[in-house]
């Protein structure tokens, strides 16, 4: 497979896990409701596996030497972790 | 007489053929973690506030237009597709063909920009602002910064798209250039992919 078809997998992948965010995410809620968190979850969920995709394929990060690859797989899991966690409890 | 035997040949390298090629300057990826840190930090701002009161900025989030966000997406992810062919023909030696891809990923992020600029004037003309609400505060906050980087980003994919014009032939330091250009515009994607999520996906 040539890094031209990689690419351009890795864009239509990137559009689809969008698309599937958004379907998850649905409609807002009523007014004076909150959204379940756990959908809250899923939608950063989504982000941060587009995320790595970005970092990945367009990135090139798999070129970079372990160090950058293990900063850049903490930011990445890392924020997901905290965010989340601020999200299903809230402080 | 017998023949000294010859001696065995080295093992292989493990990695030779497979030792990677670091993409872009260090220093630029420095840039990027060190951006990318500071966003971390605004986002986790932004969900500690939140918490808070979380229906109104449910509520707030929900007058957001969901298809203007995820068109928004559509043209950095294909912005940023475009710049990693671009630096994938530029390694090949094809600077007509990066220059044009170039060009195209130029195009992507305008639109971009365009639907930015369209969606902050139908706040405006709704009357929405900073101080509508401690969300709409931190959206035009942050996504303001985030316009900034883009800005930065068109410059920049601009002057180098004028530069492959004139060449024909490419340097590796120009490869390594657009490659690092390429890195900064990934980062600016990479931004924008989590702050559409926390603000038109998180109510």
């Amino acid at each position: 497979m040539t890094a031209a078809v990689k690419l351009t997998l890795a864009w239509l992948a990137l559009c689809l896990v969008t698309a599937a965010s958004i379907l998850l995410a649905g409609e807002p809620p009523a007014p004076g409701a909150t959204q379940p968190a756990s959908l809250g979850v899923a939608a950063l969920g989504g982000a941060f596996a587009k995320a790595y995709l970005v970092m990945r394929f367009f990135m090139e990060l798999g070129a970079t030497p372990w160090p950058w690859r293990a900063a850049f797989a903490a930011w990445c899991v890392g924020l997901f972790v905290i965010l989340s966690a601020m999200l299903l409890w809230p402080a | 007489m017998s023949q000294p035997a010859s001696p065995p040949p080295p093992p292989p390298q493990r990695n030779a053929a497979r030792k990677p090629r670091f993409p872009g300057e260090e220093g630029v990826w420095m840039f990027v973690l060190g951006d990318l840190a500071v966003f971390g930090l605004f986002f986790a701002t932004y969900l500690a506030y939140r918490a808070a009161d979380p229906a109104g900025y449910g509520a707030a989030s929900a007058s957001l237009s969901v298809t203007a966000g995820a068109f928004n997406t559509l043209m950095l992810l294909t912005s940023s597709w475009l710049v990693a062919l671009a630096v994938l023909a530029a390694r090949g030696g094809a600077a007509g063909r990066a220059r044009r891809l170039l060009y195209a990923a130029i195009g992507f992020g305008l639109a971009f920009a365009a639907g930015k600029i369209s969606e902050y004037a139908a706040k405006a003309g709704d009357g929405v602002g900073v101080e509508t609400h401690e969300f709409f505060m931190f959206y035009f906050v942050f996504t303001g910064i985030h316009f900034v980087h883009v800005s930065v980003g068109l410059i920049l994919l601009t002057i180098l798209a004028q530069t492959l014009r004139k060449r024909r032939a490419l340097e590796a330091g120009q490869v390594r250039t657009l490659e690092s250009a390429g890195l900064y515009w990934h980062m600016v994607d990479l931004l924008w992919i989590v702050l559409f999520a926390l603000f038109y996906l998180v109510r």
